[in-house]
């Protein structure tokens, strides 16, 4: 439990250090929100100096940054992120819209690239330095060095042009269509299982190597268990800290690294939105969503180290 | 020393050879080597660190790892049969059944994140086909008998929550749990604190005695080989040097090495600070091991000969006390050694 409070409290920081570095960093952009809300495009006007004075107080534009910052703190933590400045809908509302939808693709991903990582990772580091593992690590690095849209459009190419057995893009809502809405993920996820399992099955090989080597996995050996039965249950877990730890960093990576993929997919997911506020300047928009992705990628590391304890009883105890 | 003539040994060894294919070149660790093992009986195997003792240990439980870096050759037959020809699978039903072992430092040879009653009663389950909740029980005896404390609460332990002789016992509660016929110890009390030593060697010798199963000690202490082992065989270089009972062995050694193995250890009779005699040099690479007597260059006695020929296995009158060495020392001069 003091592991836990400890890894809580170095959150507290980072926490504020990340949602006011993108506020300042909003405030930097050339531009003026109030013109983005005003200017009409097709007249050129910018609205009359009256209501531009009255939008600016509304929206406390006419405070200094610090103090901005505090306000928006103090409605942050009452779960209030304000209002689009363009469509008026709450952040908080756009963002619960979201979170399912990037939710199941992270999930779904994760699923797929863990599937491929932990057996051909344990294969490989089990006939390390053969032929075949050689083979994986040549191929591995290959599939690394494909960007993610073109892994995306080479899947809609073969699975939805050629083959047709899956949607190329859209969204489905689960509640009307599961197995459509599932299907709608499954290219989506299968071209970020396809980038990031490379390196998943790579640090797991390396771990699995040296795992290997000790006297534990020894002593199982002359103790006649089977070599799956010794992969899977006594190398697997001690193998697993980098592994883990990476898959966390990626987890966190996803919310915004699905950017491309559910813009290629076109599906409404967190980083849909993200980039579509950035488009229109909705600048109390962006802060929101980057907040959550502040908060995702802590939590998220929490459980990682929280995970350590579980997967190897002596980190709880070091601590 | 009637040992030639039984019709079958638990264990015979002939002319194993293990050897290692690394990048630098080809390391001789197992070089020849011969013995028998009656059953109930304690083997001690000593040497110097690098002298193959812990791979041939790990090649008779053939656990050496099998990406074709380590070449084998010779036989390990084992109640008749051969391993060494034995598939895989069935060496398996051997491993922990039959042969078990027990590794030198126990804070590495148990695995930190499982516990402890796991690690023993998946030899039981898997092993012995018992159902769980009997391993269980099992396992609390083993645990019991192996001398700890609150058996039953250990169960859900980790390896971390021991000490190293704790430890150690599990480690030999883990040996224990195939009811093998054959346990090996690899240097089983080395990383121990001296005052836990005897403790454990003493459960071996207890635990030997209740279950009558023979024991390959593997030591570089010639004060344990002489306290708990009836045979002996001491090993240079990847090969045996001489090997007799382990009374004979104290009281007439043949072999230089096996008299410097002697000379180097301390004696508590000694005043104190009385230098250690050291033995000079250091053992051959076994990348390149020399062509005559491997021991030719560290030994005092050593002549033109030693150094050009190998010298063979061989004795006196007494065919139970074999020696490998030219100019074996005189018997008068090593009683008083």
């Amino acid at each position: 439990m003091a592991y836990l409070r400890l890894k809580t409290l170095h959150l507290i920081p980072v926490f504020f250090l990340v949602t006011f570095a993108s506020f300042m960093m909003l405030d930097l952009l050339p531009g003026d929100t109030v013109d983005a809300i005003l200017s009409d495009a097709d007249t050129g006007e910018i609205g009359s100096m009256e209501a531009r004075e009255a939008l600016r107080k509304e929206l406390n534009l006419d405070k200094p940054l610090i103090v901005r910052y505090a306000l928006w703190l103090g409605n942050m933590v009452q779960g209030d992120l304000g209002r689009s400045y363009v469509t008026t809908q709450p952040v908080t509302e756009a963002l619960v819209q979201r979170i399912p939808v990037s939710l199941e693709l992270m999930i779904m991903s994760q699923i797929l690239a863990i599937a491929m990582a932990i057996p051909i990772g344990i294969y490989s580091g089990y006939h390390g330095g053969s032929t075949v593992d050689r083979g994986i690590s040549a191929f591995a690095f290959g599939v690394l060095s494909i960007p993610v849209f073109v892994a995306g459009t080479v899947y809609i190419w073969i699975f939805a042009i050629e083959l047709g057995w899956l949607p190329s893009s859209g969204h489905t809502d689960f509640s009307e269509d599961p197995w459509g809405n599932i299907k709608g993920f499954i290219l989506p996820a299968l071209t970020l299982a396809t980038i990031e399992f490379p390196i998943l099955m790579r640090v797991l090989r390396v771990d699995v190597i040296s795992t290997l080597q000790e006297d534990y996995i020894a002593l199982a050996k002359s103790k006649g268990m089977t070599t799956w039965y010794i992969l899977f249950h006594h190398a697997l877990r001690p193998s697993s800290f980098t592994f883990v730890t990476l898959l966390g960093l990626q987890i966190g990576q996803l919310i915004t690294g699905t950017v491309v993929i559910e813009t290629l997919f076109s599906i409404p997911g967190v980083g849909k939105l993200l980039i579509d506020s950035v488009d229109t300047r909705d600048e109390i928009m962006v802060q929101g969503v980057i907040t959550f992705i502040a908060i995702v990628y802590v939590v998220v590391n929490l459980l990682v180290d929280l995970l350590y304890a579980v997967l190897d009883p002596r980190v709880a105890r070091r601590a | 020393m009637a040992s030639e003539t039984s019709a079958s040994p638990l264990l015979e060894v002939v002319d194993l050879y293990t050897h290692f294919d690394t990048p630098r070149g080809v390391a001789h660790a197992v070089d020849g080597v011969s013995f028998r093992l009656e059953r109930g009986r304690t083997l001690g195997i000593v040497g110097e660190s690098g002298s193959g003792k812990s791979v041939l240990s790990r090649t008779i439980i053939d656990i050496l790892a099998k990406d074709g870096s380590v070449l084998n050759q010779g036989e390990v037959r084992f109640e008749g049969r051969d391993l060494m020809a034995l598939p895989e699978k069935d060496m398996r039903d051997i491993r922990g059944r039959e042969i078990a072992m027990v590794f030198q430092d126990p804070m590495s040879s148990l695995n930190p994140v499982k516990k402890i009653g796991k690690q023993i009663t998946e030899v039981l389950v898997k092993r012995l086909g018992m159902p769980g909740a009997e391993a269980k029980r099992r396992a609390v005896e083993l645990i019991e008998s192996v001398g700890i404390p609150d058996a039953a609460q250990q169960l859900d332990r980790f390896p971390m929550h021991l000490s190293g002789g704790m430890r150690q016992r599990v480690a030999i509660a883990i040996a224990l749990a195939g009811e093998p016929k054959l346990l090996i110890a690899d240097e089983p009390t080395t990383a121990l604190d001296v005052t836990i030593q005897a403790q454990i060697l003493d459960l071996l010798r207890r635990q030997q005695a209740e279950r009558n199963m023979a024991v390959i000690l593997i030591t570089h202490d010639l004060g344990i080989v002489a306290q708990y082992t009836d045979d002996v065989a001491v090993m240079y270089a990847g090969q045996i040097v001489e090997s007799c009972s382990t009374e004979e062995l104290i009281r007439r050694p043949r072999m230089p090495y096996t008299e410097a193995l002697m000379n180097s250890a301390p004696n508590l009779a000694d005043p104190p600070h009385t230098r250690l005699d050291a033995i000079p040099g250091l053992p051959p690479n076994l990348l390149r091991v020399p062509r005559g007597c491997r021991f030719a260059e560290r030994c005092p006695y050593a002549a033109e000969k030693c150094s050009a020929e190998m010298p063979a296995l061989t004795d006196d009158d007494d065919p139970s006390h074999i020696y490998a060495c030219w100019y074996p020392l005189e018997v008068k001069e090593a009683v008083s050694a």
